[in-house]
């Protein structure tokens, strides 16, 4: 596809200025007090924040250049069957 | 079925996440740094961070802010699992949009069957959903979950629009 818009770019601006925006109304609305920083804090930023929105989203890019959106969004109808399963396991 | 496996188990650090930190907060702290991640591998490989702007804001906004702002709020009231499941309308809302903005994709009889099978098991989570807890709470929860894949159908459509034009 001839222009097609670098999938690692667009992702990392987008999460980036997606990601200020929420920090933006989490200033306004909570306080970072609040959080306890915990190893399984950490865990629980930096796991989705590497694998779920760095790897993910870019994969998802690049598929929906090849693929139909809405086959795309079907990925989504077979998380829900692990996602219980790993919630029942831990 | 990278992704699949990716995304079921982030559902879970999530909520891990939510017990020691407010959800907004958590959900900038998860996105933020992720961004920066990717600008910074793009540069290193010697490319250009140059990108659509357009497109990277509605992205941000819809996809980013708006989907998991929703998703992380409504995670607090409602199991890791429950929320995947209601997440799991995200088909039904692209193939609604694509119907509506894309031109080629036509609303056939089996997409308006698959519609109304997702609404049927849409019902379903919401009944089992107001069976923990306080029900008013867990469903303001779920509906903020069921809410959120709107912005990443946006998101889809979007980019699909996009690549066309391309």
């Amino acid at each position: 596809m001839a222009g097609a818009v670098d999938a690692v770019g667009l992702n990392g601006w987008a999460m980036l200025t997606g990601g200020a925006t929420l920090l933006a109304v989490s200033a306004t609305r909570e306080r970072p007090a609040d959080v306890a920083w915990t190893p399984a804090t950490v865990g629980s930023i930096v796991y989705p924040s590497a694998i779920g929105s760095s790897l993910g989203f870019v994969v998802m890019t690049v598929l929906l250049r090849r693929i139909s959106a809405v086959a795309m969004s079907c990925v989504h109808l077979l998380v829900p069957f692990r996602a219980l399963a790993l919630g029942a396991a831990f | 079925m990278l992704l699949v496996g990716v995304w079921s188990s982030t559902w879970l650090a999530i909520k891990s996440d939510l017990e020691d930190c407010p959800p907004l907060l958590g959900a900038g702290m998860r996105f933020t740094p992720a961004g920066l991640v990717l600008l910074a591998i793009r540069v290193r490989r010697g490319g250009t961070v140059r990108t659509d702007r357009t497109l990277a804001i509605v992205l941000a906004l819809f996809q980013f802010a708006g989907t998991y702002g929703l998703v992380y709020c409504g995670e607090q009231r409602v199991t890791s699992g429950l929320a995947a499941v209601l997440f799991g309308a995200l088909p039904f809302y692209t193939a609604l949009l694509g119907a509506a903005i894309l031109p080629d994709v036509p609303l056939t009889r089996t997409l308006l069957g698959g519609i109304a099978l997702a609404i049927g098991g849409l019902a379903l989570a919401f009944a089992e959903s107001t069976g923990h807890g306080d029900a008013g709470r867990s469903l303001a929860g779920a509906a903020a979950v069921a809410a959120a894949p709107v912005g990443i159908a946006i998101g889809n459509v979007t980019l699909k629009l996009h690549g066309r034009r391309g």
